[in-house]
């Protein structure tokens, strides 16, 4: 049995702004993907965003605990959870491109950083991965200057330009969605079969169409539930 | 809330806003050590880009200034009745325009400039989410936002400072000479021996501290933006404010304990 990539122990719960996650507990695998789905209809708008972070080791739960690489990801030092973030891709749905670099300077980023390459070496990659998203005709424009689905694709290649083993993507709008068939999305799936990477999408509610094509591609749906209150079954008080 | 329970308050908040400086100070020095592993030419490529900004295109203003100040130190003391001589110009030139005008001056135009544009730069990454995708990416932000800035605006303020000082010394000596010739071997002969052991020290920390609180105040600012970009305006606001307010008390102080080392008066009856 391969180990788990990410794995939530106990139930994960968590609350912010008085309102309460409840996640089962869940593993992910090399070669898995799986899609986090509120089972509830929330009156939230992207409930998806903290809990995605909260796994992503950037917003720490009140309870649950969240094993990632094998080690418990919150009792790590700063600098031991920034290795393991540098060692994970994270897509948010803002993007999160660096609106001073270009699209080429935000994708070579992670590696002018943490690979130490070549000036060289370090240009190639980047040009493989411009390539391969389809980016090489905007690579010096700003992400001002693109559309939201070319700075996705942007988004996407930075996340993955370091192979990470656990790429997490953060609450999807409706129109990337519909694209999934499209050129990104093509990409990330080459990227899980190609390297037995795991991938995470979390979804702040659901969509059948979505959650039906996911399936068919041979992806788990983990269901999570929004309350006001939540009973902490289960959980490990940290 | 009655008139001590708002001293008591802005005392304390006062206090935390200190001791927030000094530990993003102490943070900014810490990951250097911390992320030693990380690539050295990201970080070096943003202390360049930040010598950039804040020194290479700050040189224009700076050379304005310091000639007009220059002239203006020597119009002054020519022109004062204490006038006596070229030693007295000398003395004029080393006290007034570079121990103490140089570094304030030339923090004044930092502030104008690059204080105000490093908040406004945090701020508006802090709005659109920018800092928490460096740190997803396992880059922390004070490592790549916070110490090439400090780093950068420390060393040309320090360059600008030593500029200043040499643009107003040639720009003094030229207009000295057109009322009183003096040779130039006696010009700097003056400058350099009304020059006190102490005047080095004091610029030093004039300049290196005045540098990293004023950058340090400005990455704090910008950070502290949270949910709008309508709290960036007032950020750079406070930020420049208080970055002046800092760069003033500091020349105060360092200028009143050189002043208590070197005479000794008396204040409400006791020897100082």
């Amino acid at each position: 049995m391969r180990p788990a990539l990410v794995q939530v122990l106990d139930a994960l719960q968590f609350c912010v702004s008085d309102t309460h996650w409840h996640v089962p507990p869940f593993h992910l695998r090399p070669g898995e993907w799986a899609t986090l789905v509120s089972g509830d209809s929330p009156d939230l708008i992207d409930p998806s965003g903290p809990l995605i972070r909260t796994l992503f080791t950037l917003r720490s739960p009140e309870h649950g605990t969240v094993f990632l690489h094998n080690q418990d990801a919150y009792a790590l030092p700063y600098v031991g959870q920034q290795r393991l973030r540098a060692e994970m891709g994270f897509v948010p749905s803002s993007g999160g491109l660096l609106s001073n670099r270009t699209l080429r300077d935000n994708i070579a980023l992670p590696l002018s950083l943490h690979a130490r390459l070549t000036f060289k070496e370090e240009a190639l990659r980047v040009d493989e991965q411009l390539d391969r998203f389809g980016l090489r005709a905007a690579d010096h424009m700003f992400p001002h200057e693109v559309n939201g689905y070319t700075r996705w694709r942007a988004c996407l290649a930075r996340a993955l330009i370091l192979s990470p083993s656990i790429v997490m993507l953060e609450g999807l709008g409706d129109w990337d969605i519909e694209r999934g068939q499209g050129l990104g999305w093509q990409r990330l799936r080459e990227y899980r079969q190609r390297q037995d990477n795991a991938i995470l999408i979390a979804l702040p509610s659901a969509h059948p169409e979505f959650e039906q094509w996911f399936q068919q591609q041979g992806g788990h749906i983990i269901r999570y539930r929004i309350a006001a209150e939540l009973p902490l079954q289960g959980a490990t008080h940290r | 809330m009655n008139i001590f329970d708002k001293t008591g308050k802005a005392f304390f908040n006062f206090v935390r806003y200190i001791l927030v400086l000094f530990t993003l100070f102490y943070l900014s020095l810490k990951v250097l050590w911390t992320n030693r592993k990380l690539g050295h030419r990201e970080f070096l490529r943003q202390v360049l880009m930040q010598i950039y900004f804040t020194g290479i295109q700050a040189i224009l203003p700076i050379l304005v200034l310091a000639l007009l100040v220059g002239t203006f130190a020597i119009i002054s003391a020519m022109g004062g009745a204490a006038f006596s001589g070229a030693e007295q110009v000398g003395r004029v030139v080393t006290v007034v325009l570079i121990r103490e005008l140089a570094p304030l001056l030339t923090g004044s135009i930092i502030i104008a400039r690059s204080i105000t544009a490093i908040t406004t730069e945090l701020g508006t990454m802090r709005v659109q989410r920018e800092i928490e995708a460096l740190e997803a990416m396992g880059i922390s932000p004070i490592h790549h936002l916070i110490t090439p800035r400090l780093v950068g605006g420390v060393l040309s303020f320090a360059a600008l400072t030593v500029f200043f000082g040499f643009v107003a010394l040639i720009s003094g000596f030229l207009i000295a000479q057109t009322m009183v010739p003096i040779p130039i071997e006696l010009f700097v002969h003056f400058v350099f021996s009304a020059v006190q052991p102490t005047d080095i020290p004091a610029l030093g920390i004039k300049v290196l501290g005045g540098g990293a609180g004023m950058f340090i105040i400005a990455c704090y600012h910008g950070l502290s933006v949270r949910r709008a970009s309508t709290e960036v305006p007032v950020a750079v606001s406070t930020a420049a404010l208080n970055a002046f307010v800092f760069l003033i008390a500091l020349h105060v102080g360092v200028s009143a304990s050189m002043f208590l080392r070197s005479n000794s008066f008396e204040l409400l009856g006791v020897v100082l």
